[in-house]
């Protein structure tokens, strides 16, 4: 009998040049691709989509209408009015995260969420942004938040560097909480595919294996209803810190 | 015994109290929980003073993480 | 669409939610301002720990970095993680205390 198949849990997320030797020699890596296959099928979702320009929508303008006017309201609740201004980029943000995450679960593709590089270049997209609007929204004014109002001077020295390490907090907990739920739930699936694997080929098992084997097989199926919830989920939430972020740099508190 | 080995398993060993922490947050938030569940008009009274037991608790983890990296990086 | 909206001059707006809510067209808009306070307990109790950690995490690679550039070696690193767990809690207080709707 071969080598006992073993768990190769991370070997997912190993990054490999894609598109042959020309991707080979610009280090175009399947991770890119992904990410240039997801800009593609959201281009294609909006435009196609919305092409009928139907009064009673289809199927696909239902779907392109009910994003653009979901995550329209939700920058209009959590920033105010102002939001309008900074929709394209929140719009942008979330389908890019959501149509990564949903991508990685198709099987042979790469979740390029699942890369703290990726989702920390996000994540720092996202606070550099809201850093630009606040200044040049309040200028210097920008820096009493760090130092709330009403709190007593004695306090300032202990106050300020916690607000300021709380400030730099964000993109970390933005980008590991992304990754973190990525990493952990495609680890899951790979574990469980694996089981599915050495049960039916062990030979401590025997025949009985393959009936035993319906085990994980039925868990990865279940954990693939509750990936996509986290898919979106997860896309939802770094959307809707985006705004809360953007509303804390309009209104400063 | 080379030092290097000690040093590690004195840090493993400084993290222990985060056994107690943990009983001590588990402690706090269950109180938290019940009396806000018996009479939910206090919560707003009771929800500070939880997070300030929290942070306190918490404290102690930080002590036991900082013994931790002074071991490992000092 | 535009031969009724002369009639009732303006209500067009009105009609449409009122039309769109009998039909439960807009589960979306009520779904997200229900989430206004910081989303769902589940996203909530999600969001406490990871945010808790990474104040730690950045307190202490701050305090890490500095003592390795000013040679103070374990002085800041300390200071910063003590600020760290400060942090830590005021995220996880500014993430469970924000129940109303902002009201600016």
């Amino acid at each position: 009998m071969a080598a006992e198949p073993s768990i190769d849990a991370l070997g997912q997320f190993k990054l490999e040049t894609s598109l042959g030797a020309l991707g080979a020699s610009v280090n175009f890596t399947q991770s890119n691709l992904m990410m240039l296959i997801a800009g593609g099928l959201i281009l294609a979702l909006l435009v196609i989509g919305m092409r009928p320009k139907a009064i009673v929508p289809g199927r696909l303008q239902a779907l392109a209408e009910i994003a653009y006017d979901g995550i329209h309201s939700m920058c209009i609740e959590q920033i105010g009015e102002e939001g309008k201004r900074y929709f394209p980029f929140v719009f942008t943000l979330f389908f890019f995260v959501m149509f990564g995450n949903l991508l990685g679960l198709l099987p042979f593709s790469f979740t390029y969420t699942s890369h703290i590089a990726v989702t920390f270049g996000l994540a720092l997209i996202v606070i550099v942004v809201a850093t630009v609007v606040a200044l040049r929204i309040h200028g210097l004014h920008f820096f009493t938040y760090f130092f709330p109002e009403g709190a007593p001077k004695a306090l300032a020295p202990i106050i300020i560097p916690v607000e300021i390490i709380s400030y730099l907090s964000r993109p970390v907990s933005l980008s590991i909480r992304l990754c973190a739920n990525m990493v952990a739930g495609h680890v899951m699936f790979e574990v469980f595919a694996s089981f599915i694997v050495m049960m039916a080929a062990s030979t401590m098992l025997g025949q009985f294996g393959v009936v035993a084997a319906v085990g994980p097989m039925v868990l990865n199926i279940v954990l693939m209803g509750f990936e996509l919830l986290v898919a979106f989920l997860q896309a939802y939430v770094f959307a809707i810190l985006t705004c809360i972020y953007l509303h804390d740099a309009v209104h400063l508190h | 015994m080379d030092a290097a080995a000690a040093k590690y398993i004195g840090a493993g060993l400084a993290v222990f109290a985060l056994f107690g922490v943990g009983l001590g947050i588990g402690n706090i938030f269950s109180a938290l929980i019940t009396s806000v569940a018996r009479n939910p008009s206090a919560r707003d009274a009771v929800f500070p003073l939880g997070i300030l037991g929290f942070a306190l608790t918490e404290a102690v983890a930080l002590f036991a993480l900082l013994i931790a990296f002074l071991i490992l990086f000092a | 669409m535009s031969d009724r909206k002369d009639g009732e001059n303006g209500s067009f707006e009105a009609r449409l939610t009122a039309a769109r809510a009998k039909q439960g067209m807009d589960p979306k808009p009520v779904d997200m301002s229900k989430g206004i306070s910081g989303n769902s307990a589940l996203s909530v109790g999600l969001r406490v720990g990871t945010e808790m950690v990474s104040a730690l995490a950045v307190g202490a690679g701050l305090g890490y970095a500095l003592d390795r550039w000013l040679r103070t070696s374990p002085l800041l690193l300390s200071l910063f993680v003590l600020m760290g767990g400060a942090a830590g809690v005021a995220n996880v207080w500014r993430v469970l205390t924000v129940k109303k709707p902002k009201a600016e």
